[in-house]
């Protein structure tokens, strides 16, 4: 069965149709990738999977179930877990606390036990969840520092840690490794593949060719908010459609 | 840095065997460490505030003690929407004043016990607060700060108008003091632990509500709303959770203050009183948990330092407002955590 389906969804700002008609589907367990140019759509699509937009038309579901009109904390409850390509991190917050959050969902406490203090339990466990998460992540040593303290690597590595901390049935990634020094690349892989090891489905935006082609199972080429081309990793990059459209803009930007 | 495993002690899924056990890996930095550490140091505060009522010489100066802590519930309440959930709310005063004539025309028209009338200012408080949060806190901005604007115009046309039950701009004369178990709280020497005590309850409050899942979710909305949503927290209910528990203290100090004043007037809870309760906010140290303590004892005492100069304390805090603003963000509580750490700074050196 598909973690993730898409039915014909469009979103459109004003005059632009940033996402336009598209149908996909994210099969258990793999993970895809979606590559494009930029502006091609795909953190629209990103937001309009995990809630922040509306789409205009089309249905999105999550494990068979329909979740078009579900506000993002909904679908975050379903099990829908993401990272932001330009840094949503909680900067006044702690860099464990901002794990924490990442936990909220597997947690029940409301504000009368918050306020008296009778949920410590489930207190510890988002703890030591988050500790591990960080753990992974190599951000165990700055737990304690505020996150707007941290470079943009580690920030971004965080993001990835928080994400994580919710056990997400689907993980959305929106350029993990983007401004990530080299040394970190590798590593941050690595996770992604442990992860999807474990039975997480996670669609992956990400410009590096290389770390797209080595992780993903199958990927999503867009341009102009439609799908251009979709396939295994080799056949993506055989087509030739593809070539000319990503290729001819990488070539513009040098 | 795993810890040994403990079964038996949890019902939440597991972490793996490495991880079996609660204990937290991550020491100070732990919330729940941070939370409990002040808790001891609010303990500690309101022992030395306890000496109060020994220093204090004479009744109005023992006076001034209990409007600091009606005035931190106040400010503290407030503190919870504008510093930690990134609302500004302009009707603090006016749930003052609800909670006050609630409370004191109950007593007073009906005959109800004040301490009845606690829990009715408390209820009506939280009450008003979720029908004006019910629409504005739906849309994302500031609404709030409209809202609330315009319901303090509101409830001050009510407190005038009402005369049956305000007594009008006359004021509500006659408010019967607060009897616990037969013993009334009728002299500021008594009712002075009656505050201490409620202003102690309210910041241990804070400081477990804040290391929760429910104070971490209202921070992170005021972070970012976008991320706060996609880790599963609902913006909408979270703030205005926080805005009706402020609503509630504003309720609660002011069922404190007209069983205590005996007598509750509508200029108290004017709209410029709200914007002055935002700027102690702001001079305390918005988001700070000290803060409201500064801000505090800044609103209690210089209306009273300012006393023989009519309506200078607009000026001062008018002033002191844009000093903050300009030079001081984290206002007052910002520059003593600064001593600190330089205090703390300077005494490793020495160690060295």
């Amino acid at each position: 069965m598909a973690t993730l389906e898409l039915v014909d969804v469009s979103v459109t700002f004003g005059g632009l149709r940033a996402v336009d008609a598209l149908s996909f589907s994210v099969a258990d367990g793999s993970i895809k990738g979606i590559i494009g140019p930029n502006g091609a759509g795909k953190t629209t699509l990103f937001n309009a999977i995990s809630g922040i937009v509306r789409p205009q038309a089309g249905r999105v579901s999550l494990a068979g179930r329909d979740m078009t009109s579900m506000p993002p904390h909904a679908r975050a409850a379903l099990g829908l877990s993401r990272t932001f390509q330009n840094l949503q991190l909680f900067s006044q917050m702690s860099v464990l606390e901002n794990a924490m959050l990442g936990v909220h969902t597997r947690l029940r406490s409301g504000w009368p036990s918050g306020l008296f203090g009778l949920a410590r339990h489930e207190e510890q466990f988002a703890e030591a969840v988050a500790y591990q998460k960080l753990q992974m992540l190599g951000l165990e040593g700055r737990a304690g520092e505020l996150a707007s303290d941290l470079g943009f690597a580690d920030a971004k590595l965080l993001e990835i840690a928080r994400a994580l901390a919710s056990e997400p049935r689907l993980l959305l990634l929106d350029e993990p490794i983007a401004g990530v020094p080299l040394s970190d690349q590798d590593r941050i892989a690595r996770i992604i593949r442990d992860v999807n090891a474990a039975g997480v489905t996670i669609v992956l935006v990400e410009h590096n060719m290389r770390m797209v082609m080595n992780l993903c199972h199958d990927i999503l080429v867009m341009n102009h908010g439609a799908c251009l081309a979709e396939g295994t990793p080799s056949s993506v990059a055989r087509n030739n459609e593809v070539v000319a459209a990503y290729l001819g803009s990488e070539a513009t930007h040098a | 840095m795993s810890a040994p495993p403990n079964p038996g002690e949890r019902r939440l899924p597991s972490l793996g065997d490495a991880q079996g056990r609660f204990a937290s890996p991550c020491g100070a930095f732990s919330p729940a460490a941070q939370s409990r550490q002040r808790i001891r140091h609010v303990g500690l505060v309101w022992l030395v505030l306890a000496a109060w009522p020994f220093v204090a010489g004479n009744d109005y100066v023992l006076s001034l003690g209990i409007f600091f802590f009606i005035n931190l519930l106040l400010i503290a309440g407030l503190n919870l929407v504008m510093g930690y959930g990134g609302q500004i709310s302009l009707c603090q005063a006016g749930f003052f004043g609800l909670g006050a004539y609630v409370s004191g025309s109950l007593a007073v028209k009906y005959g109800v016990s004040p301490l009845l009338g606690i829990v009715a200012a408390l209820a009506g408080t939280a009450l008003a607060a979720l029908v004006i949060g019910l629409p504005a806190l739906r849309l994302r901005g500031n609404y709030l700060a409209m809202a609330t604007l315009g319901f303090n115009a509101i409830l001050s046309v009510l407190f005038n108008e009402l005369i049956p039950l305000t007594g009008g701009p006359n004021g509500l004369a006659g408010i019967p003091p607060i009897t616990v178990a037969g013993y009334a709280l009728d002299t500021a020497g008594r009712f002075f632990w009656l505050a201490w005590l409620a202003g102690a309850v309210l910041m241990v409050l804070l400081a477990m509500l804040l290391a929760s899942r429910a104070g971490r979710a209202l921070r992170a909305v005021s972070g970012s709303e976008v991320a706060a949503a996609s880790m599963g927290v609902s913006p909408f209910r979270s703030k205005l959770a926080a805005f009706m528990f402020s609503a509630a203290c504003a309720g609660l100090a002011g069922a404190l203050y007209a069983h205590f004043n005996q007598y509750a007037s509508p200029e108290t809870f004017n709209f410029s009183a709200s914007v002055l309760l935002v700027v102690m906010v702001a001079l305390g140290g918005w988001g700070h948990y000290w803060g409201p303590l500064f801000g505090a004892a800044v609103f209690t005492a210089v209306p009273e330092l300012l006393r023989q100069f009519q309506d200078a304390e607009f000026l001062v805090f008018g002033v002191s407002m844009l000093v903050v603003l300009l030079f001081l963000p984290a206002g007052i509580a910002g520059i003593a955590q600064r001593l600190r750490e330089r205090g703390a700074g300077r005494a490793a050196r020495r160690a060295v």
